[in-house]
């Protein structure tokens, strides 16, 4: 709960995990694995159901975790986050449930739905310009706002409690051969490797990003960070123009490669997510399962981590009907 | 006159939920977080018992493999067969192609596209007729004359006991609960999680729910007996214009409240588990929730709805989420 250390992470030890998952018990649920109905597929896919979570995406574990492992004089004035979506979101359910009051800090830009849905968990909005937004989250402090900060991605006990999703993958299917993330910030596929890393080291985990911004695959490639242009698209939840630096040591160590998939097929994989598994996904969430279904991720026993399913209904609409919702402005 | 379906007991249901265990799914509780739950998305004491991610989309997989487990081997061999709006039909097909047999369902002509085909994708065979032969296939016994064992989608007992493991659940997972609200088509579903219930925790209240447009229990509740009654509505998973008279004594002990739910609120229902919950239901996987909402909470109290199946033509859901008003 410190300002995040400029210096890089480190992975997260798997008791830090394990002791994770004890906090966050009945605050997350534990979400089912389930197969997928698609005999056609190169491979056996499993769907980590995360789209389940009380706020409809994974992001409760790591924000409960933070928020629960923290002393209890540092919580109390409060808690700060700076996020547009489903962070912001986790870091208000969990403050709720510890009964700490929480402060959100959001882009001028960020659409309406997105602010009501943090101020129905009691959280408050602070807007601000999109710059000093996104320095609030590359430095881990919100100047004038007070309150512990939680940093959405590149903070160790929100890394851990992402990690949880890999031992409960690892208990549910011991034998799986490759687990898929997408990759937004990198703190869910660096928590999951973590854990997967620990457990079952023969098993890769491999990061899954849109071809509309694809800033890992762009950075492996390169051996350093890079930055890349970004195309906005309906895949809001990852995809951004360049790497947390926090985050990039950890990801190069323990990712086995990012797959970048095309934004037609993350569309194609949300329609069949509604018909064969009966979920409803997001762009982010559909990624992993595209990934898996193109053959790009090889043959075995794959685990898609549906992180999250936080659409909106008319671009959902477009999408089961077979189209591509037009790009937010 | 034919034998009235019984109860089964509390062993038989725990042998079943262990036979099934690594086949189906424990599908987990959780909070209803749309509109008409509470504002704070604590979900007012409304929980969703999300059926449809068991493997073929819907809780009939449950009783389906269970009572095709329970067959002597030779019997299975020869294949096995139901009548089916679409759910039982997969469920039939899925539990064949585990135990390498064939598998035949009755189906009506006017069921799902999407059922239809994952009958095929599975491997099963659909015969399509008109709804009208389905159902007097049923009431005048016409499996007697198939080759297939048959497996009767309402009223055999191994397939009342699969879906019993359901209630199970529900109590492990929230043994606080008040109210259970269950979707009624040909009442096994009922039967089943009715008689886990009852053993277990006598005094949670049990509500059958059907679309106004198909009420059959309702009709026969209010009568003291079966009626057949007119049937149209968009819930095809539980268009069932009546209750057998196998079943009926069975579901009179069971039931405490039944309650009909308008066509209106069941598309409201689907829309809000797509976009509140992220899970896809077919109508009548809606209409337990349905149900619960149109409830004060001070009067059903901690409630779990069965959101029974998701099998849902694409069609239809596209017009429900792009219908603001729904």
């Amino acid at each position: 709960m410190r300002p995040t250390d400029p210096t890089p992470l480190a992975p997260i030890p798997l008791a830090a995990i394990e002791a994770a998952r004890e906090r966050i018990a009945g605050l997350a649920l534990r979400t089912p694995l389930v197969r997928l109905d698609a005999p056609e597929a190169p491979a056996e896919i499993w769907l980590k159901l995360e789209n389940l979570q009380p706020i409809g995406s994974f992001k409760l574990r790591g924000a409960g975790n933070a928020i629960a492992a923290a002393a209890p004089g540092a919580l109390a004035g409060g808690v700060v986050t700076a996020s547009a979506g489903n962070m912001a979101q986790g870091v208000a359910w969990a403050a709720r449930e510890r009964g700490v009051a929480c402060t959100v800090a959001m882009p001028e830009s960020a659409p309406a739905t997105k602010r009501a849905a943090v101020e129905r968990l009691g959280g408050r909005i602070v807007a601000m310009p999109y710059d000093a937004w996104w320095r609030a989250i590359e430095t881990g402090r919100c100047p004038g706002v007070d309150g512990a900060f939680v940093h959405p991605v590149a903070d160790a006990a929100v890394i851990a409690g992402n990690g949880t999703i890999g031992l409960e993958v690892l208990e549910d299917l011991p034998d799986a051969d490759t687990v898929l993330v997408p990759y937004g910030g990198g703190g869910l596929s660096c928590g999951i490797a973590s854990a997967v890393r620990a457990l079952r080291p023969a098993a890769r985990v491999v990061a899954c990003e849109v071809d509309t911004a694809a800033p890992l695959a762009a950075s492996l490639a390169a051996g350093e960070p890079r930055a890349v242009e970004r195309i906005p698209s309906f895949v809001d939840g990852i995809g951004g123009k360049s790497l947390l630096p926090a985050m990039w040591p950890l990801a190069r160590g323990l990712l086995a490669g990012s797959l970048v998939i095309p934004l037609a097929e993350v569309a194609a994989a949300i329609r069949l997510l509604a018909e064969r598994a009966r979920v409803v996904a997001e762009g982010a969430g559909a990624v992993a399962v595209a990934a898996a279904l193109s053959g790009r991720a090889g043959g075995g026993k794959i685990v898609c981590v549906v992180s999250g399913g936080n659409i909106d209904a008319a671009p959902l609409a477009r999408i089961l009907a077979g189209g591509l919702p037009e790009a937010p402005r | 006159m034919t034998a009235r379906v019984g109860r089964p007991d509390l062993e038989s249901i725990r042998l079943a939920a262990a036979g099934l265990r690594g086949i189906v799914v424990h599908t987990p509780l959780v909070a209803y977080r749309g509109d008409g739950g509470s504002e704070d998305g604590r979900g007012a004491g409304v929980w969703l018992k999300p059926e449809v991610h068991q493997p073929v989309g819907s809780f009939k997989l449950r009783g389906v493999f269970h009572a095709v487990a329970a067959l002597p081997a030779a019997a299975r061999e020869a294949g096995v067969a139901t009548v089916s709006a679409g759910n039982t039909a997969q469920a039939l097909a899925w539990s064949a192609r585990h135990f390498g047999v064939p598998a035949r369902s009755l189906m009506p002509d006017t069921a799902p596209q999407t059922k239809i085909d994952a009958v095929r994708a599975l491997g099963g065979e659909p015969v399509l007729v008109p709804a009208a032969e389905l159902f007097r296939f049923l009431r005048e016994r016409g499996w007697e004359s198939e080759p297939y064992a048959f497996i009767h989608p309402w009223t055999s007992g191994d397939l009342i006991t699969g879906h019993a493991t359901l209630g199970l659940e529900v109590l492990d997972d929230l043994p606080e609960v008040e109210t259970v609200y269950v979707p009624v088509g040909g009442g096994g579903l009922l039967a089943g999680v009715g008689s886990a219930i009852r053993q277990i925790a006598p005094s949670v209240r049990l509500v059958a729910v059907e679309p106004e447009g198909c009420p059959s229990l309702h009709a026969a509740l209010d009568a003291g007996k079966p009626v057949t009654v007119p049937c149209s509505t968009i819930c095809d998973g539980v268009a069932v214009p009546f209750v057998t008279d196998e079943m009926f004594p069975l579901l009179t002990k069971l039931v405490d409240d039944s309650v009909l739910v308008p066509e209106r609120a069941v598309r409201a229902a689907v829309r809000s588990l797509a976009l509140a919950n992220k899970i896809v239901a077919e109508p009548s996987g809606a209409l337990a929730l349905a149900a619960a909402l149109a409830t004060p909470a001070s009067e059903r109290g901690a409630s779990v709805c069965l959101v029974t199946g998701g099998s849902i033509d694409r069609d239809l859901l596209v017009e429900i989420l792009s219908d603001d008003a729904a």
